[in-house]
């Protein structure tokens, strides 16, 4: 970690390494980091070109034949499509929503919209698993408080509305429900760190709370837009908790497929069929997609100023 | 600055109006915004609040008074003893075993991660070397990629190393942290005074020391954020703990509750055609019940540190 020279003229300053108590703090950090965060990657790299059969693994024994195979597949464009459809649904939602709420509640700073503004949040403690169920339930027109309004629809339990076509408007829903809270709160915080003065401008000029808060406020917190769609991007590539539950828990007609999302799929050969071949070219694939957006996200958008990311 | 109104009428006393003047100026709202601001907070707290709601009643109800009695409206608490008992007698009782499973899954992994975490973001913060750069670069990149995209290589790692189906297999990889890492290395950055690391270091204190008795002493604030937010997290945990613990008696209760879900035919409309019922709805909600109660209780208690921890990274953006 440290590094001293030795000082003898006419000499080549030989290199000897000092020991440096930082090492001792920084070191189980690195270990994880390989073990839980680095190996996992490599492993998959290795288990891409690995042939899975009856008997013990082929390293590098099955070349490009596990990525050939899942390009090939047509569930790829299915399972990828899946989420990306969610994801184009999720995104205007999530932003419209938050975004709006969040401005409602800038509005006035009293403790009603503070005691809103914490309901809003509890959702976002929920364990997703207890969200799925929740989610059930509500969509149970013989039993949810929205019942009046699903009975319309003429379904009479949740399998009636819960199907392949409407699990994406669904989990659009369930995610909004789930994760709202959370971004209410960022959008809040921004907007009570706008400065007082531009404020005051605007009310100077004439704004009204409403056109204060569309014209004067809004434009100044777009900037989270894009490490939203970022942020929501990612997260949208990894569903699997919610159609996972939907697809097994739902017993009395669930037709969602036991390979509806990526991570799905990749569970399912995984645990199924025990090929890690094509499942580890799945995850490689998730991995891909993340790893560019992490990386423009730093460089990019400059919401993590360190010294390695300045804007 | 100009002084808030008082309720008092200039000939003194209390008038309406001036009280009403005084709201005004508190509130900065004119009556019809602050009634459509209102209309719009409710029909939120309805999408947000209802469900929730509707969650910690449940259980009150018999199966079929969950059909037939208004949706909001609360049973009796016979009902909830009921509930409690078939969730207890259900397979000889492992929720029990699971709700252990939860809290010391939880308080070794929190334990792991930050004896890892807090000395890692002081370094990172505090001392200069030569990979610092690569390292935070590294500890980005691993915050920003979702730990769900890796639980399947996940899976194969712990597959080779034969922790498949024990408990090491959700606890050991709660050790990397790269969130907590960040928070702490943003918090060591905002409050560790550079003169006194500088003085440190000409009166001889070795890095080790200078984070014992300075960073360690400061570190409240940040330990704090980081229990209450990964709390939260390895409690919920689902994906990695269904993939990873196969066997009953491991499971957590996040998984437990889609267990019952899946292997009891509770959420069947009509249980009488799924055979013999051990759990009815009512029942499945107790156990969400129970399962989302401490993390609910935690989240109210520490709203604000969480909102602190999530916007950490966010808010320096501005």
């Amino acid at each position: 970690m440290s590094v001293a020279t030795s000082s003898a003229p006419g000499v080549k300053p030989k290199k000897k390494f000092v020991f440096n108590s930082a090492i001792l703090l920084i070191l189980p950090y690195l270990v994880w980091m390989f073990v839980f965060g680095f190996v996992p990657i490599i492993l998959a790299f290795i288990f891409s070109f690995s042939k899975y059969g009856a008997f013990r693994p082929v390293y590098f024994g099955a070349g490009l034949s596990n990525y050939q195979s899942i390009f090939t597949d047509p569930q790829l464009a299915i399972s990828f499509g899946n989420i990306f459809k969610f994801a184009l649904f999720s995104m205007p939602v999530s932003f419209v929503g938050a975004l709006g709420i969040a401005l409602v509640l800038n509005l006035a700073d009293d403790g009603l919209g503070r005691f809103m503004r914490t309901i809003y949040f509890i959702p976002g403690a929920i364990t997703l698993s207890a969200v799925a169920l929740i989610a059930i339930f509500m969509f149970d027109p013989g039993v949810s408080p929205f019942g009046p309004l699903l009975q319309v629809t003429g379904a009479k339990n949740a399998g009636d509305i819960l199907n392949n076509q409407t699990l994406i408007p669904f989990l659009v829903i369930l995610r909004f429900f789930a994760f709202a809270g959370g971004w209410i709160a960022i959008f809040y915080g921004a907007l009570t760190g706008i400065n007082r003065e531009v404020i005051e401008a605007g009310l100077i000029d004439g704004c009204g709370p409403w056109a204060l808060a569309f014209h004067i406020k809004r434009p100044l917190v777009m900037g989270y837009v894009l490490f939203m769609v970022i942020t929501l991007t990612i997260s949208s590539l990894q569903l699997f908790t919610e159609p996972y539950i939907m697809q097994t828990a739902l017993l009395t007609s669930s037709p969602i497929d036991p390979y509806w999302s990526p991570n799905m799929w990749s569970a399912f050969i995984t645990v199924r069929t025990g090929d890690f071949g094509k499942s580890a070219v799945i995850s490689l694939i998730m991995l891909l997609f993340s790893l560019i957006a992490a990386i423009f996200i730093i460089t990019r958008t400059g919401f993590f100023k360190t010294e390695v990311a300045r804007k | 600055m100009a002084s808030v109104p008082s309720t008092e009428s200039p000939q003194g006393g209390f008038s309406l109006r001036h009280s009403y003047t005084r709201w005004r100026y508190q509130i900065g709202l004119d009556p019809t915004s602050y009634s459509f601001r209102l209309i719009i907070l409710v029909l939120c707290i309805i999408f947000f609040g209802v469900p929730v709601l509707w969650l910690f009643i449940a259980p009150t109800k018999t199966h079929v008074e969950l059909t037939n009695m208004p949706a909001l409206s609360i049973g009796n608490w016979q009902n909830v003893i009921d509930s409690w008992t078939r969730l207890s007698n259900y397979n000889r009782g492992i929720m029990f075993t699971w709700a252990w499973n939860s809290v010391w899954y939880v308080v070794i992994a929190m334990a792991l991660c930050i004896s890892v975490t807090i000395p890692a973001g002081y370094v990172l913060a505090n001392v200069n070397f030569k990979l610092r750069k690569v390292l935070l670069w590294a500890t980005l990149i691993l915050m920003l990629t979702p730990s769900d995209a890796t639980v399947l290589p996940m899976y194969m790692e712990l597959y080779l190393l034969r922790l498949i189906n024990t408990p090491w297999a959700v606890i050991l990889p709660a050790g990397l942290s790269p969130f907590a890492v960040y928070l702490t290395y943003t918090y060591y950055k905002t409050v560790m005074p550079r003169d006194i690391v500088d003085a440190a270091k000409v009166d001889g204190c070795s890095d080790f020391q200078m984070f014992w008795y300075i960073g360690l002493p400061l570190a409240q604030s940040v330990l704090a954020m980081i229990l209450f937010t990964q709390f939260a997290a390895f409690w919920n945990g689902f994906f990695a703990a269904s993939l990873f613990l196969e066997r009953d008696k491991l499971k957590t209760l996040p998984v437990g509750i889609y267990v019952m879900a899946q292997q009891t035919g509770a959420l069947n409309p009509n249980p009488s055609a799924y055979g013999k019922v051990l759990l009815f709805r009512p029942d499945l909600a107790l156990i969400s019940v129970i399962t989302v109660l401490p993390v609910i209780i935690i989240f109210l208690l520490s709203q604000r540190l969480i909102v602190k921890a999530a916007t950490a990274g966010a808010i320096q953006g501005e």
